[in-house]
């Protein structure tokens, strides 16, 4: 056997397909007219500004659930903890559309209550509802590195004398330090890439200033605005990549036993995020239902959506193959997996602007389906690399020598063989892909196209049209399709692990 | 029936086997051992089909292979065992011994004879490492092999295991009446489970025989010392007997014994076994360092002249470090003899 075989060859070719559209965007931002230091200066400060604000909310309110779920004395923890889970699958332009709408003068709230509330819009109102959407980050990598400790050290610290506050903060918190860093940092990675909020929120970011260019017609600028992004988004690579896990051989689980009064507290705690993050969107959106019925529909906008996911989830599986087969071969395929995941560290619309201008150079691709599927593929590849290549780990060279020695031919030791044993991962990263396929937005939206409409761009279109009523069927219809791939996540606490070091690659 | 004629297994440009001959008789268990990168495992994949020889043939019943006439491993019937067993993670312990097999009967056949009955429609996973052993065996068994290649059988299993495996796995060979090539790093093992046994050096088989003939009658030094721990003792030939600064030895055969000399002095061969050793403080050897076995002890010695050698000996002899002793050789059988030499 040769140390480079096909797939390293093929493996390569993916890792330059994803880094493609970065030399796109420094070939077409040398064409940008330059002058965009006063304007850089304010979305830096902008973006920086709401990611930080981000991130410290995401841990006020993702450390304290992670010890709620993983070690406090409450009923139903395992219930808590995927209720709280959920809103990591949440498309943020749910929420902020649900905020956007049930806020300010009128305002749904106003119009159902007659109460005037203020609208949560702006810096305020992008890093809150960011908030609410990425806390759940910071609980899973928390939770994960609590269940390292060993609860020993918290009975001698009592024993000592030490209060239970006191124990919290002088010997669990600083032992969990670098995961709730590796929670907060992937926070600061989806703040600064995430499209919808800002967007329909209104402030001034990297990721709107990049839509407005390109609704502009400044793909050039767009380019450039983006390239300023992604130097920003590897710096949160790259501090990401420095966190590492100190690992503890947990002797004894940590419990924490509460006082009614404190677990009220904490419980009254959870409902309140839990209203805010999933209750709402979910009222705002059935209230339209209600009011304005499932007439307007139009079930074809559910196929639109459907079929470019299905196909980029099946192009998708069978590019990772040979990535996840180079990958378990040595460190030249693990480098060349890290260059070709690198797409999920790519903002959507930072890849849409690239490949818009892919298309607009290739004449067969511009306009196709096919160049919306690769952006898909591109994007969310690495989701279906890290199920893939378990399978694939699984499937050792020896055991197709056996079944070839027990007189099985090539074909059928792949059928018996390998496929049963790729299959798997295969399904698994595959439904990743559609699921995320079907909900991406800023993506879909530069690339589909004219004419095809899916139930993200409805939602989008109807938005910007200010009609909320017609957005009531495809926006539950995109909750449902996120509570499956919840489930998918959480099938597993590892697979969302899977998928947080997806990202941060 | 097994025969390899002059086969010869390149990687790139390094050689792994170079002119290799063997043959195995119907039924017979033939054991290749030696050090880690000395070719064996290569012969074993050269015949299963998995390395292309440079050169040779392989017949394998009437079938007949060389570098001309390819035969795919599939068609070669040929039982292979892994070293990491290879089951199918994805199959139950029937599946897999079942893979391929269209006569049910054989399939029960070895879950009973191996003492599987109880793990039928078990995971690979959920099992130990002996029972997947055991799996992996009855797998090639129930294919109905010409022949068996095991590839260091019992390397993966803990040491208790293994003696008692290395039995059933011999027992399980013999009654199927499959002649097997068997891999292995451990002399021991090679010895005691091989009707004939094959040491291999640097891609060359240095010596095929009974163990017995392979252990008291290296024909090399590195025979001598792999096989178990031995030592060379400079002699002098007189007639018919050796004569050495520890005791004297009858000569096997004084004619190829002259042919050896030089300037009439041989090397002879000692393994710890072979030599006594009394307290006596006008003695020809010293005392470096004992070790306590449980029942024996092993003694480093150092003689008058210098060499070294070891003796193991009943542990009630006890010595101390330092103390001179009077070492004799006990032996009662012709010693081993080699040109004398360095090492």
């Amino acid at each position: 056997m040769s140390r480079f075989s096909l797939s390293h060859f093929a493996s390569a070719l993916v890792a330059l397909a994803v880094l493609a559209p970065v030399a796109v965007l420094v070939v077409l931002a040398l064409g940008a007219d330059v002058d965009l230091r006063g304007e850089t200066v304010r979305l830096v400060a902008n973006t920086l500004g709401v990611t930080v604000l981000t991130v410290m909310g995401a841990v006020a309110i993702g450390v304290p659930m992670a010890l709620a779920t993983a070690h406090c004395n409450l009923p139903r923890r395992r219930l808590w903890l995927a209720l709280l889970a959920a809103p990591l699958a949440v498309p943020s332009y749910i929420g902020a559309f649900a905020y956007f709408a049930a806020f300010g003068t009128g305002g749904e709230i106003e119009t159902l209550t007659g109460a005037a509330v203020p609208a949560v819009r702006g810096f305020g109102g992008t890093a809150l509802v960011m908030t609410l959407y990425t806390y759940p980050f910071v609980m899973l990598a928390t939770r994960a590195a609590l269940s390292q400790l060993d609860g020993r050290t918290v009975e001698a610290a009592r024993s000592l004398g030490a209060t239970l506050p006191v124990v919290l903060l002088r010997i669990v918190l600083p032992r969990v330090r670098s995961g709730i860093a590796g929670g907060a940092l992937l926070v600061a990675l989806y703040a600064m890439s995430d499209f919808a909020t800002p967007a329909i929120l209104g402030l001034d970011t990297f990721i709107r200033s990049i839509y407005v260019e390109y609704n502009a017609f400044g793909l050039a600028r767009a380019a450039l605005l983006s390239l300023q992004l992604l130097a920003l988004v590897a710096f949160v690579l790259l501090l990401e990549s420095r966190v590492g896990v100190e690992r503890e051989a947990a002797q004894e689980k940590l419990e924490i036993t509460l006082g009614p009064r404190a677990r009220t507290v904490l419980m009254a705690f959870m409902l309140v995020v839990l209203a805010a993050s999933l209750l709402l969107p979910a009222l705002v959106f059935g209230v339209w239902l209600w009011r304005d019925g499932a007439g307007g529909f139009d079930p074809w906008l559910a196929w639109n959506s459907a079929y470019p996911a299905l196909l980029a989830a099946l192009v998708t599986v069978f590019v990772a193959l040979p990535v996840a087969h180079a990958a378990v071969r040595g460190k030249v395929g693990r480098w060349l997996e890290r260059i070709a995941t690198l797409g999920f560290g790519i903002p959507g619309i930072v890849m849409g602007t690239a490949l818009l201008y892919v298309g607009l150079q290739l004449d067969f691709l511009y306009q196709t389906v096919a160049l919306l599927v690769l952006g898909y593929v591109l994007r969310f590849l690495p989701l279906a690399v890290g199920p893939v290549r378990n399978c694939v780990a699984r499937l050792d060279a020896n055991l197709l020598a056996a079944a070839r020695n027990l007189g099985a031919s090539p074909f059928e030791a792949f059928t018996r063989v390998s496929v049963p044993l790729l299959l798997p991962g295969a399904i698994a990263g595959g439904a990743l892909v559609f699921l995320e396929a079907m909900r991406e937005l800023p993506i879909t939206l530069l690339l589909r196209p004219t004419g095809l409409e899916t139930l993200t761009t409805e939602l989008w279109q109807v938005y910007e049209a200010g009609y909320f009523g017609r957005a009531a069927v495809p926006g539950l219809l995109l909750i449902a399709i996120s509570s499956v791939a919840l489930v998918f996540m959480l099938s597993g606490e590892d697979r969302l692990t899977t998928r947080k070091a997806s990202r941060g690659i | 029936m097994l025969e390899i004629r002059n086969l010869t297994v390149r990687y790139d440009d390094r050689i792994a086997v170079e002119h290799f001959d063997l043959a195995l008789g119907d039924g017979e268990i033939v054991t290749l051992v030696g050090p880690t990168g000395c070719g064996k495992s290569s012969v074993l994949r050269a015949v299963a089909g998995f390395e292309q020889p440079a050169t040779g043939a392989i017949v394998i019943g009437d079938l007949e292979i060389d570098p001309n006439h390819p035969v795919p491993p599939e068609k070669r019937r040929t039982g292979l065992v892994f070293q990491d067993f290879a089951l199918f993670p994805h199959m139950t312990v029937a599946e897999n011994i079942g893979f391929k097999v269209e006569d049910k009967k054989l399939v029960e056949h070895w879950i009973d004879r191996l003492g599987l009955s109880g793990h039928r429609e078990a995971m690979p996973a959920t099992l130990s490492g002996g029972q997947k052993q055991r799996v992996a065996l009855a797998r090639s068994l129930a294919h109905q092999p010409a022949l068996v290649l095991l590839d260091e059988p019992l390397s993966n299993l803990d040491a208790a295991l293994k003696s008692s495996l290395r039995w059933d796995i011999r027992e399980a060979l013999k009654t199927s009446g499959v002649p097997a090539l068997w891999v292995t790093h451990d002399q021991d093992e090679a010895l005691s489970v091989g009707d004939r046994v094959g040491i291999m050096h640097s891609g060359r088989l240095e010596q095929i025989g009974e163990p017995e003939e392979c252990y008291r009658a290296p024909q090399t030094r590195f025979v001598a010392r792999f096989l178990g721990e031995g030592f060379f003792v400079r002699g002098r030939l007189d007639g018919a007997t050796l004569k050495t600064g520890i005791g004297e030895s009858a000569l096997a055969d004084p004619a190829a014994a002259a042919e050896l000399a030089h300037g009439g002095e041989v090397d002879a061969l000692i393994r710890p076994h072979d030599v006594a050793l009394v307290a006596d403080s006008s003695g020809n050897a010293v005392i470096e360092w004992s070790r306590y076995e449980g029942e024996t002890r092993l003694y480093a010695i150092c003689l008058r002249d210098g060499t070294r050698l070891q003796a193991r000996v009943s542990h009630d002899v006890r010595l101390s470090d330092g103390e001179s002793v009077q070492t004799q050789i006990s032996a009662r059988h012709a010693l081993a003899l080699f040109a004398p030499g360095e090492g």
